[in-house]
């Protein structure tokens, strides 16, 4: 069933183009790369502001320039990491790897969106000791988007 | 309160250990030197982002790795001459773990004639 729907999109014209294509594969490619740098250059100062870096400064100001800065290039990933998906799919799909990254992103994300769904996100003192619910988020998301980058950038060698 | 420098140490660790081991790209998961390897190809997968050929040498098989599609392109390469029973001869570098049987092309041989894929490691 999963097979014949990967055997499928492999064998789609989109896919076929991007797998023949000369510089359309490698620009993707640098999407991908410009998506991931949007998401870890915002996210990074934002957890660190969670776990207790720069206490003086506002993280409800702070996350609202961060944060939309970090969604769009979750989008522009996860668009771009479709279509590189799209040219070999059966190859990525049972690799170990590949499931163990997206079971991260999966939980990175929904790290990030628990959070914004408690009151505390709101309603906790916005300069001074972060709670250690915001410290616990901050942890996850660093280590897990690390781990993402780790996992992505060997998916291209193993 | 977290101090700086525990920061630092842990982002030079995470730098550290995002730029080990390598079996695709470049050249440093192979030996110097280069090997000739000819065989029948038995299956093709070509296309980004790497082209490899499945090859049946004398009952042994081999992976050989060519070009994306526009060094093959390039080098005067299509993917039908590259077809599955056609015999080529891969002039490349073998991987330096003795016990695989891997090759990166720099040249490609078929039907008496090069192909180029990597002129500047001529």
């Amino acid at each position: 069933m999963l097979v014949d729907l990967l055997t499928a999109l492999q064998s789609s014209d989109a896919a076929t183009a991007l797998r023949k294509s000369f510089w359309v594969y490698p620009v993707i490619n640098a999407g991908h790369i410009l998506g991931l740098a949007m998401i870890f250059g915002s996210i990074l100062p934002m957890d660190l502001r969670l776990i207790g870096f720069w206490q003086k400064t506002d993280y409800q100001q702070l996350a609202k320039v961060l944060v939309p800065v970090a969604a769009t290039g979750v989008l522009l990933a996860l668009t771009t990491g479709i279509a590189l998906f799209s040219a070999r799919p059966l190859d990525y799909a049972f690799k170990p790897l590949f499931q163990i990254k997206i079971a991260i992103i999966i939980m990175v994300v929904l790290n990030a969106l628990l959070l914004h769904r408690t009151t505390l996100w709101t309603t906790a003192p916005t300069e001074g000791q972060p709670p250690s619910r915001f410290r616990i988020a901050g942890i996850i998301s660093i280590t897990g988007w690390v781990s993402v980058i780790i996992t992505g950038r060997f998916l291209g060698y193993y | 309160m977290i101090q700086r420098r525990d920061f630092s140490i842990g982002l030079l660790a995470a730098i550290g250990f995002s730029s080990t081991a390598h079996a695709h790209h470049g050249w440093r998961w192979t030996a110097d030197g280069n090997v000739e390897v000819i065989g029948i190809v038995k299956s093709a997968t070509l296309g980004n982002p790497h082209g490899v050929l499945i090859l049946d040498v004398e009952g042994e098989e081999w992976t050989a790795e060519v070009g994306q599609p526009w060094r093959n392109a390039r080098a005067g390469l299509t993917d039908a001459m590259m077809a599955p029973g056609t015999e080529v001869t891969i002039i490349g570098q073998r991987s330096a773990d003795p016990n695989e049987k891997r090759v990166k092309a720099e040249r490609v041989r078929i039907g008496g004639k090069l192909y180029e894929l990597y002129p500047e490691r001529a």
